[in-house]
């Protein structure tokens, strides 16, 4: 059994096999050795860590994406829309709370979990205009206006009069 | 909850949550999106207009600060020519070298138009180009002509120095019954127009080397008026095979400042090159091959043309009967001939070589062979010709001799084992330098080479072989004989 405290002071039990799809846990089980110590995760709320660990219970026994799977990127791309059942279901949150779990899973070094999120946001950005882009995720256009000439898309800059 | 419900919770919790990621996540977010959702994205804010470039031009290979921008079919780089035409990290760029194919997209027009356009925007972005290469089809759009005239009138005020043309015509295009209709766009946008106003400046200062290959017919105006205007100084021609057309487009041409002049795959009338090159008197480099002439034996260039000429590299037939006589070009110091890859390519190397024997001045004689085997059996019967006592004229005015081969295999030991009897033709032999791979074992062969050649040539005083095979290395430096 491992023993996690998360930031707002939580303390979460989990099995070893469960908590170490993150290599960060791993390294330091691996570090600290057999010890009843918690782990202090300082970066993740318990709210997060929950969602983090529903995730880990659920691909429990996968094995885990080697280091040096560099995928090619047209085959990055096609596999944007490959999220499975499961994994679409557990990443329909809220935004805060995906992008929180893009950090946690960035900040625990879990692969998969990062690219599951990573594709969510890719998938809600897919087709949009700027303008419905900005509207999505509260972005500023802060552009100058002879920037935004530099910008315009080839068809609407061949018409512009 | 609902990607709407999402939005307003997540609008009210937290602001611009995605670009507050760190850059790192941001990007990985991007490597997962099409490169159309890249460019949207790079419409989007500053921030992300960085992070999306650098992700898009580093999938199409494509380095902004590197000094040469290649964008080809081969490596998909063209592809990123939407993302450079937005890029604002392109404003500013000097790239020393750009070179772009136009042409991957041939059955499209459309397409091809976008990416002229795309073009033109990239280059606008730049303070300058030094070396531009564009390879180009025509389409029989007028839009199309619209387009690249622009294009080129964005580089020219770019301080582009070396502007080189290739451009390839689709014969499709030229008989098409029902052409194809593309969307003509409703006009030309502000940046374009205020460029048009460069095309009524009256010179182009930076522009000193132009290579042109085809001679579209709606290009000739831009030609005539840029390279009149400039002061070019190298100047080509390649695969232009309306003989006609080249007399007219050549005829409207004076560049006082010219100095190289290349012209090689063409159709020519004796009769505009001689004026060409009369009006030309500044030319000291000629490239002068493979031409079609018209008529097929136009009568010899008379002495006084190309009276600076310098440096010649040609074959040799239009040493024997077309180019002005050897004795008459009192500034000559190199010539160089390509031997080519047909049998009679020898016996007219001969002649060749009796006609630069009048040289009167001297000379640096480089022979590029393009078939070995035909080298040898000339070299083996000019080795029986002197033992028959025929006594040839010999180049008194050749001090430094090259042999030169592009070829795979190289000089074969047969051909290295005549070439010092040969070199009896060149009593005032200085220096002999060989540039191609040989299949000869070099620590035994080089000293006998040069032995024999001590014995042809009293007043050599240098002989080196260069070759690309590693183990000729140590040779490569050459063999001093002192």
């Amino acid at each position: 059994m491992v023993l996690l405290v998360t930031s707002d002071n939580e303390q979460f039990t989990t099995e070893k096999d469960i908590v170490e799809r993150s290599v960060l846990i791993k390294n330091m089980l691996e570090d600290v050795g057999e010890s009843d110590q918690p782990i202090p995760l300082p970066n993740v709320s318990s709210s997060v860590l929950k969602k983090v660990l529903e995730y880990c219970e659920h691909h429990r026994g996968e094995p885990l994406p080697t280091a040096d799977s560099e995928q090619s990127q047209d085959e990055t791309r096609k596999r944007t829309t490959d999220i499975s059942e499961w994994d679409q279901k557990f990443i329909t949150v809220d935004q805060e709370m995906l992008f929180e779990i893009i950090l946690a899973a960035n900040y625990l070094d879990i692969k998969s979990l990062l690219d599951v999120g990573c594709k969510t946001v890719a998938n809600m950005i897919k087709g949009k205009t700027p303008e419905e882009i900005r509207k999505l995720f509260n972005i500023v256009n802060d552009f100058t206006p002879e920037e935004e000439a530099q910008i315009k898309k080839e068809n609407e800059w061949a018409e512009d009069r | 909850m609902s990607l709407a419900e999402a939005t307003v919770s997540a609008s009210s919790t937290l602001q611009d949550a995605l670009i507050k990621l760190p850059d790192e996540l941001i990007l990985c977010i991007l490597q997962n999106l099409h490169h159309d959702d890249l460019i949207t994205l790079a419409a989007v804010s500053r921030h992300l207009h960085y992070i999306a470039l650098e992700v898009l031009l580093r999938r199409f290979n494509v380095d902004l600060d590197s000094p040469s921008i290649f964008l080809r079919g081969n490596d998909n780089s063209i592809t990123a020519l939407p993302a450079l035409a937005i890029a604002l990290p392109a404003i500013g760029t000097s790239p020393a070298r750009l070179s772009c194919d136009l042409t991957t997209k041939f059955d499209s027009p459309s397409i091809m138009i976008q990416e002229a356009r795309a073009l033109t925007r990239y280059v606008y972005k730049m303070d300058s180009v030094e070396e531009v290469a564009l390879q180009l089809m025509h389409p029989p759009f007028v839009h199309w002509e619209e387009v690249v005239l622009n294009l080129m009138n964005v580089i020219l005020s770019k301080s582009c120095r070396s502007l080189s043309i290739k451009s390839l015509e689709s014969s499709s295009w030229t008989v098409s019954s029902g052409s194809p209709t593309i969307k003509r766009p409703t006009g030309l946008s502000k940046i374009l127009r205020s460029n048009r106003l460069f095309a009524k400046r009256k010179s182009y200062p930076f522009l000193k080397v132009c290579h042109i290959q085809t001679l579209p017919r709606f290009l000739h105006p831009f030609y005539e008026q840029t390279l009149n205007a400039s002061a070019i100084t190298e100047l080509s021609f390649k695969y232009i095979f309306n003989a006609k057309e080249w007399e007219t487009f050549s005829g409207r041409i004076t560049i006082p400042s010219l100095s190289h002049l290349s012209i090689s795959h063409c159709a020519l009338l004796a009769s505009s090159f001689q004026q060409f090159v009369t009006r030309h008197p500044s030319i000291t480099f000629l490239d002068f091959h493979h031409n079609m002439m018209m008529p097929v034996h136009p009568p010899r260039l008379p002495a006084g043309i190309l009276p600076q000429l310098a440096q010649l590299q040609t074959s040799s037939e239009y040493i024997t009967h077309y180019l002005p006589p050897m004795v008459s070009l009192a500034e000559l110091s190199s010539i160089h001939i390509t031997v080519g890859d047909k049998f009679h390519a020898f016996s007219r190397l001969d002649t060749a070589l009796e006609h630069i024997a009048s040289c009167a001045v001297d000379v640096k004689l480089c022979l590029e062979f393009g078939n070995i085997a035909g080298l040898e059996a000339w070299l083996k019967s000019k080795a029986a010709q002197t033992g028959m006592q025929k006594v040839e004229s010999t180049l008194c005015c050749v001090k430094t001799l090259e042999l030169d081969t592009l070829l795979p295999t190289g000089f074969s030991s047969h051909a290295l084992a005549f070439i010092p009897q040969w070199l009896r033709l060149f009593p005032v032999l200085e220096h002999v330098s060989m540039t191609g791979r040989c299949i000869l074992d070099p620590a035994a062969s080089i000293p006998r080479i040069v032995r024999s050649i001590e014995t042809t040539c009293p007043n050599v005083k240098s002989f080196s072989l260069q070759s690309e095979t590693k183990w000729f290395h140590t040779y490569s430096q050459g063999v001093s004989l002192l």
